[in-house]
């Protein structure tokens, strides 16, 4: 295991002077943990990484109430970075405004996982087969970053950068994310394909919401993967094939396609390619037919 | 922004507070602890190590497991992913809090009585699991059993006789059992300080 220099401030403000403190000796920036679920993982390999400095310093953001909770801040809807997952499946305000969010998170690791991780921490360490970022990113939501120097907001999409790499500075913490909530009458769905049923990480993910009219019409859709693209997206070709048109599965399923050929013109044809394509275009289909199945417009699919 | 020149000035981190060690104060089955542990302790190491309670087993040692489970503030965690640090004020029931005035819970009686104990191993974890289960929802059916203790692996594969066991007591279950954690046991070996190895 790793050493830890292990800071426990009283407040935000003592937190970002801590980071902020941190980020001025070269390569030891502070490590903010709250749930522990990944950091602990890294801090028990990190020891034998030569590249790594011998004393991490970390600095526990669990307990702030600044950045802890769900609320409706005017028409956006807000999440603090150190709110559990069980929090987030369990609450009111998202199955009201983002049910496929609450479905996303309820998928991640077990009871216990869930019962500590955070959706800020499952944001930072922005793994590619993190299970918030396909709803988020599917919300256009945005992510609001403090540091000592002030606060900036930008979408969670612009934010993850890369495979486990963000925009974030050495002395900046997320404090929130935030979007506005589903129309009224929105359908959504999240379909995670793992290698089993629990604690599994996502192989691919799919997440869908869509708004329908009283003629079928589809007058708005989001569609984003997860474990898809080097960047988590809204997949604009499948969202274009049913944007303005009326609904048919046939159209779910062209869609599903779209997604599946732009993932492959995005991350180039790889070893997996052969296994991800067709799974990709079946369960985005599937999310897409499952929102019409809640709308009435289709049966659900097996 | 106020505060950057004065952090600026500031020596090492440790200046800021930051420190090696770190003095906890928590209660573990009821039974008020203090004590002074390297940063970097994990909640599993203090409970075996330093609490000796010794019910609490590591299995993966990266939160695949459940081995480790221990209620932490009323919620299952997994303790080898939580530092020691992180739980100053903190209430914290291990497989020892289970027991009461000498005569078992009714889960442990259960698992006896059902055969859902081959090894023994996963058992502390799957009883703790089973308890934050029951504290929150004295009468969880069959699928959401199975969903409380999904984060349990048993590589006896003992599953149906532990799930049997739990719906049992969910069965015996009065509108109005016994819920939160107990504030009044005291545990044996808790309060030492500094102890080292296993």
């Amino acid at each position: 295991m790793t050493q830890m220099e292990v800071y426990r401030p009283t407040c935000l403000d003592d937190a970002l002077q801590y980071m902020w403190h941190c980020s001025q000796a070269q390569g030891n920036a502070a490590r903010p943990i709250a749930g522990g679920t990944d950091l602990m993982v890294a801090a028990r390999h990190a020891a034998e990484d030569a590249g790594q400095p011998a004393i991490w310093r970390v600095v526990d953001i669990s307990g702030l109430p600044e950045i802890s909770g769900i609320c409706v801040d005017g028409d956006e809807v807000c999440i603090g970075a150190a709110t559990t997952h069980t929090e987030i499946e369990e609450s009111a305000v998202i199955l009201a405004t983002a049910p496929f969010l609450a479905e996303a998170v309820a998928t991640i690791g077990s009871r216990q996982i869930r019962n500590r991780a955070t959706i800020g921490g499952n944001v930072m360490n922005a793994s590619p087969a993190a299970d918030s970022l396909p709803p988020l990113v599917a919300l256009s939501a945005m992510a609001t970053l403090a540091s000592v120097r002030g606060r900036r907001r930008l979408s969670v999409s612009e934010l993850v950068t890369g495979p486990y790499r963000t925009a974030a500075a050495p002395d900046e913490l997320l404090l929130d994310v935030r979007f506005r909530a589903l129309e009224p009458g929105a359908r959504s769905a999240f379909i995670k394909v793992g290698r089993r049923r629990a604690l599994a990480i996502s192989r691919l993910a799919a997440a869908v919401a869509a708004l329908f009219d009283s003629d079928a019409r589809i007058p708005d859709i989001r569609i984003s993967a997860g474990a898809a693209f080097p960047m988590p997206c809204r997949i604009d070709q499948a969202e274009q094939v049913l944007l303005g048109s009326v609904y048919s599965a046939e159209l779910a399923e062209q869609a599903g396609r779209e997604a599946a050929r732009a993932m492959v013109s995005a991350t180039g044809v790889r070893w997996s390619r052969e296994y991800k394509e067709p799974v990709l275009a079946a369960i985005i289909t599937r999310a897409i037919r499952q929102c019409a199945a809640k709308e009435g417009l289709d049966v659900w699919p097996e | 922004m106020a505060g950057v020149t004065e952090a600026g000035e500031q020596g090492g981190a440790d200046a800021r507070g930051a420190t090696a060690m770190v003095e906890v104060c928590m209660k573990v089955n009821g039974h008020a602890v203090t004590m002074s542990v390297p940063g970097a302790e994990r909640l599993l190491d203090t409970i075996r190590e330093r609490l000796r309670l010794t019910g609490t087993k590591e299995g993966c040692g990266v939160g695949e497991c459940g081995a480790c489970t221990v209620i932490l503030n009323g919620r299952a965690v997994n303790s080898c992913l939580v530092l020691t640090a992180q739980c100053d004020g903190a209430e914290i029931v291990t497989v020892e809090g289970l027991a009461e005035d000498g005569e078992m819970h009714a889960l442990q009686r259960a698992f006896i009585e059902h055969g859902a104990v081959q090894c023994g191993f996963c058992t502390p974890g799957m009883l703790m699991s089973a308890k934050a289960l029951l504290d929150a929802d004295p009468h969880p059916d069959r699928d959401e059993i199975r969903q409380a203790i999904a984060g349990n692996l048993c590589r006896c594969t003992g599953y149906e006789q532990i799930v049997q066991a739990i719906e049992s007591v969910a069965r015996q279950a009065g509108p109005s059992e016994d819920r939160g954690l107990r504030k009044d046991h005291v545990e044996g070996g808790c309060e030492s300080d500094g102890g080292q190895g296993s």
